[in-house]
């Protein structure tokens, strides 16, 4: 098989966090001792732009790029899909719910969503302001390839 | 790219002695081409198709052909012109 | 990439993924096509999830060393192709930007100083200094003085290699799981009813039952897909009821037919309520109890797990007694009889016509019912009498060991059964169920391990709130936590864990993947390999043990925890730690290094590198130069094999999507204690409760008793913690992926509107919440996805900026030694 060492630009970003002697080594914290509180951040805002994200590979479930405050999902009522069902989508011009939902656990189509995804947001989830405390460096399959690519090139 | 493609794979399960003819009308779904199929009756079907509907109009042809015993869709993704303009979302889902 | 077309691309991957899900391998189109542009071979590979304990299935691509996607197995029985919104983020846990990749040691001028800053060492020195720490605190205090935290979140083998090492290397018991916060309740109920561990049913359960009753659990959040499985059942057949219980309405009640709030504490009454209604009734099934079941009355007043000078110690009559005594089905009765409708809805405050309904569901005959619990009844001071109330109602209907009739306790961690119980990492056990305790599973464990007599120490270890009293009182001085963030996730850290782990007397080592709170707090820090970036084995809480291949390289500096405890174990030999006596009585051990003695003794290091899978790589095994899991996990396996235990064989495990234990004759067991699925029930018998001697389980007459805190004056509000849908446990994995912590970003105090009001705060309010041992600040929340009644708060815990376990009770259920993070009294106060 073959093997290619990570070597991929954003891996040589993995400078330690602890090249320098330090004491507040705990990343997802602001500097404050343990014993000590910090002041909370302010209650980040829900992003509302409607404008959809590029989903990191293409098995993620897309991102709520809209507030879903006060939506009903019960067993009696579903906000989400009074747009997003297939017969919906014309009027609102959202996405359909991708034809994987109309699957039951036997992998056979049903007329409708199958209530196992009914609960949408057990895979959707909206996003707030929020910045993030600490980067990831996933990198996206397209600059794996392009990375290969050029291993390939140099050869 | 203008038009958007939806792109499925499907698992095919059908009779083994069948699978000749399995094969066939497959071949006359439009958009379906098979890039498997071995003497245990399994196959793996691509289709291409303009949208969903199209996708589900053609798994249940599937499922309908004489010797297949079930189909089943794994994998979707969309490919080409932005899925929609968001800005015709503006004041839809709020 | 001329001639190929993004289209061919994905075209190509939907083959792939095909081809995956039905275990066929790449066709050769799809194949023709990946060697021409060499874009597409994504390769395609089964893991378990790395969060809860429902175990699913997962398909993980790399490319180049990299995880790139990661999807839900289709082929999985578990989850059938589903995620929760976790599980399809696992692509991205491991490469937060902060990952560990080298030892840090807290130094001053050169040299390790319990007061200096984190420094960067190599591993040389930094098994150095452990052992150094280590061998003087054996010599000056002996085994007791050295203890070991680890987790239902090792794989199988790094659990079993830790309680080797420690149990029969160090000859120490102190050596717990943090499952013991998470699962120990459950554990005691089994034994006490059952006299073998964890469910008798399986998750085919969901879709043959007829009700489900959520005990205190948030399903829709900590197992969404088991709450997809439920969902399933509810919506698609109309008949299926589902109640939930809780002490505040969360998203499971969205789906409630019939949903209670109840006053904590008072699932107990709630539960006796139930038997007697059952009893009251006739429904109870009279033919199954006269053969399958005993009664017996246990002991009260059993104390509160705190420390024993504690006052509440000191007034209990019978501190931690587990003890019972037989009774007869008609004593049963009136032990139940004032726990009345009446009685039950007033202490309760859930309505007499709700109650009446639950009860119903469970005396009908012909509605099979599903019992669903986990933290709600298993952190609770009388955790284990919940769990046994439970077993009641169904033992009284003789609803149970049968499709769709099933208590079912959930388990919080991905391998919590497969590691933390079946293993046997807690301080008082042994693999299978065995007993420190018991000299007769003392010298079966020296026998499969091939050590002398005497070897594996009798007492029973420190447990998991035990071990931080120690470190506090400098009783441990040498302590090693694993996979786990234990400062962030034990109660009473102002006043326990903190002064613990930073007690001058004591040498604190954390491995963890990231930097933690807990690595904060150690000395010495090791970065740790994690998930599919070594071979592993996970047990989920249907009894299904499931494996993976190393899929991708840690990164540089980084080594798996069974790296590490094995590596270590070569730094020691039986001279320096195990006593005169035991070598003059086997002096061919004299001289050896532990890691001889433990692991290179024919069984661990029985297979070679060629029996591995030869298109996946394993860095420990390479390393040590044999096949080294394969190893522990055939020696382990010998402890269960023909006693209700049973593994299939090592390799059949990386083949299949996991298999539910016992596995006899390679067929896998779906409900145990029932004939006509269980090869261990005795010829001809409908039921048989094997791990008790005469076939019979058991039923407990066990009364209400008050929490260990309540609210006062002073202190007026119940809180309560727990977890969110978005991130696992303390967040150390799933707030570094920026999705999940932009979904939701910082922990809040979800109350009631109107208490909110009461105390002048709005929405977003900065408050303290105090209690009488510590406190934090956070914000005030009245319209989110948790809905407290009057009186009550929760706070999740996954804050590393918000440590609520500053506020909460060390006190445990004095049986089980798990903390009840669901009970304390705090107050909170504008800012």
């Amino acid at each position: 098989m073959k093997r290619f060492a990570i070597g991929l630009a954003c891996a040589a970003l993995f400078v330690a966090a602890a090249a320098v002697a330090q004491e507040n080594i705990a990343t997802l914290r602001p500097t404050t001792p343990l014993a000590e509180n910090g002041t909370p951040a302010p209650m980040p805002k829900p992003v509302n732009s409607d404008i959809r994200q590029v989903r990191n590979y293409p098995e993620q479930p897309p991102l709520i790029p809209h507030t879903i405050e006060g939506y009903q999902i019960d067993k009696n009522s579903n906000k989400c899909l009074s747009c997003h069902a297939r017969t919906a989508v014309e009027v609102s011009q959202a996405p359909m719910v991708s034809i994987t939902h109309f699957m039951n656990r036997d992998n056979q189509f049903l007329a409708s969503v199958t209530p196992r995804r009914y609960f949408c947001n057990q895979c959707h989830v909206p996003q707030t302001d929020a910045r993030p405390l600490v980067e990831n460096d996933f990198v996206d399959v397209d600059e794996v390839l392009e990375y290969v690519k050029s291993k390939e090139g140099a050869k | 790219m203008n038009a958007t493609v939806h792109i499925a794979s499907l698992l095919v399960h059908a009779r083994a002695e069948a699978i000749s003819q399995v094969e066939r009308n497959l071949l006359a779904i439009d958009g379906a081409e098979i890039a498997h199929s071995d003497e245990q009756g399994r196959l793996i079907v691509t289709l291409e198709t303009a949208n969903e509907a199209e996708i589900v109009q053609a798994l249940t042809d599937i499922q309908l052909l004489t010797g297949v015993v079930s189909a089943s869709l794994v994998y979707h993704q969309t490919d080409g012109a932005p899925e929609a303009a968001p800005t015709s979302l503006q004041g839809d889902i709020k | 990439m001329s001639g190929i077309s993004r289209r061919d691309v994905i075209k190509a991957q939907a083959v792939a993924a095909a081809a995956a899900a039905a275990g066929l391998p790449v066709p050769a189109a799809a194949q023709n096509l990946v060697t021409q542009a060499n874009l597409t071979d994504l390769k395609w590979s089964k893991a378990a999830c790395r969060f809860c304990g429902t175990g699913c299935s997962i398909m993980v691509a790399t490319k180049a060393g990299r995880v790139v996607a990661t999807h839900g197995d289709a082929e999985a029985e578990v989850n059938r192709g589903l995620n929760c919104v976790k599980g399809y983020f696992l692509s991205k846990i491991m490469y937060g930007k902060d990952r560990l990749t080298t030892p840090l040691l807290r130094k001053k001028n050169g040299k390790f100083d319990k007061d200096g800053d984190f420094e960067p060492v190599s591993w040389d020195e930094a098994f150095d200094i452990m052992a150094e720490k280590w061998k003087a605190t054996l010599k000056a205090k002996g085994p007791k003085a050295v203890g070991m935290f680890g987790s239902g979140q090792w794989t199988v083998w790094e659990g079993y290699a830790a309680s080797k090492l420690m149990k029969a290397g160090f000859r120490s018991n102190n050596i717990d799981p943090n499952a013991r916060h998470c699962m120990a309740s459950a554990v005691v109920g089994f034994i006490r009813a059952f006299g073998i561990d964890e469910p008798m049913g399986c998750y085919d359960d969901f879709e043959n039952a007829d009700a489900f009753v959520l005990w205190g659990s948030n399903m829709a959040e900590m197992h969404p897909i088991l709450w997809t499985r439920i969902a399933d059942r509810r919506l698609s057949h109309p008949h299926v009821k589902v109640a939930v219980l809780s002490t505040f309405e969360h998203r499971s009640f969205d789906l409630a037919d019939i949903p209670g709030v109840f006053v904590p504490q008072t699932d107990l009454i709630i539960a006796n309520y139930i038997a007697n209604h059952i009893i009251q009734s006739g429904a109870v099934n009279e033919d199954f109890v006269s053969k399958h079941v005993n009664f017996r009355k246990g002991a009260q007043d059993i104390g509160y797990g705190l420390r024993p000078e504690n006052p509440l110690e000191a007034a209990a009559a019978n501190a931690g007694s587990g003890d019972s005594e037989p009774m007869t089905l008609e004593d049963f009765a009136e032990f139940v009889k004032p726990y009345t409708l009446d009685y039950a809805a007033e202490k309760s405050g859930v309505s007499k016509e709700r109650l009446q309904q639950i009860a119903e569901l469970y005396a009908d005959p012909d509605t099979k019912v599903m019992s669903l619990w986990t933290m709600g009844v298993n952190q609770h001071t009388r955790g284990v009498w919940m769990n046994n109330l439970i077993y009641n109602i169904h033992l009284l209907t003789g609803k149970i060991a049968q499709p769709g009739n099933s208590p079912f306790s959930l388990t919080g961690q991905p391998s919590a059964c497969g590691t933390a119980r079946e293993v046997g990492t807690f301080a008082h056990r042994l693999p299978a169920d065995l007993l420190v305790a018991n000299p007769e599973h003392r010298a079966t464990a020296e026998k499969i391990w091939k050590l002398p007599s005497g070897t594996v120490p009798e007492w029973i270890g420190a447990h998991a709130v035990l071990q931080n009293r120690k470190l506090k009182d400098g009783e441990i001085n040498c302590y090693w936590v694993q996979v786990n963030n234990n400062m962030q996730a034990a109660p009473n850290m102002m006043e326990e864990g903190l002064p613990g782990y930073r007690n001058p007397e004591n040498f604190i080592v954390v491995s963890d993947a990231y930097p933690t709170v807990t690595a904060e707090a150690a000395d010495l820090v090791l970065p740790t390999a994690m998930w599919v970036e070594k071979e592993g084995a996970y047990g989920n809480a249907e009894r299904r043990t499931q494996f993976w291949h190393q899929l991708v390289d840690a990164p540089e500096g980084a080594m798996s925890d069974l790296w590490q405890l094995v590596e270590f174990s070569k730094r020691f030999t039986t001279d320096e730690v195990w006593p005169p006596e035991l070598l003059a009585d086997n002096p061919d051990y004299r001289g050896k290094t532990l890691y001889e003695v433990l692991f290179e003794n024919g069984n661990v290091n029985a297979f070679s590198n060629s029996e591995r899978a030869e298109d996946y790589a394993n860095r420990e095994a390479d390393e040590f130069g044999f096949y080294i899991q394969k190893g522990l996990f055939e020696e382990y396996a010998q402890f269960g094999r023909g006693h209700g235990h049973d593994l299939a064989d090592f390799d059949t495990y990386h083949q299949v999507r996991g298999l539910r234990w016992p596995v006899v004759d390679g067929k896998e067991t779906r409900w145990r204690y029932n004939g006509k699925y269980d090869p261990y029930v005795k010829e001809g018998a409908e039921f048989d409760f094997y791990g008790k001697p005469d076939g019979r389980a058991v039923a407990f007459a066990l009364p209400f008793e008050p929490p260990a805190e309540s609210p006062d004056e002073e202190y007026p509000f119940w809180l309560s913690t727990g977890r969110v849908l978005e991130h696992w446990h303390s967040g150390s994995m799933t707030q570094r992926v920026p999705e999940l912590y932009k979904a939701v970003p910082d922990a809040l105090c979800f109350m009631h509107p109107d208490d909110a009001e009461a105390l002048g705060l709005r929405r977003g309010a900065e408050v303290r919440i105090k209690s009488r041992r510590g406190e934090i600040l956070t914000r005030v929340e009245t319209r989110g996805r948790n809905k407290p009644p009057k009186g009550l708060i929760f706070v999740p815990w996954f804050d590393a900026r918000q440590l609520i376990n500053k506020v909460t009770l060390d006190a445990t259920d004095p049986l089980s030694k798990q903390t009840d993070f669901k009970k304390c009294a705090v107050r909170v106060e504008a800012v």
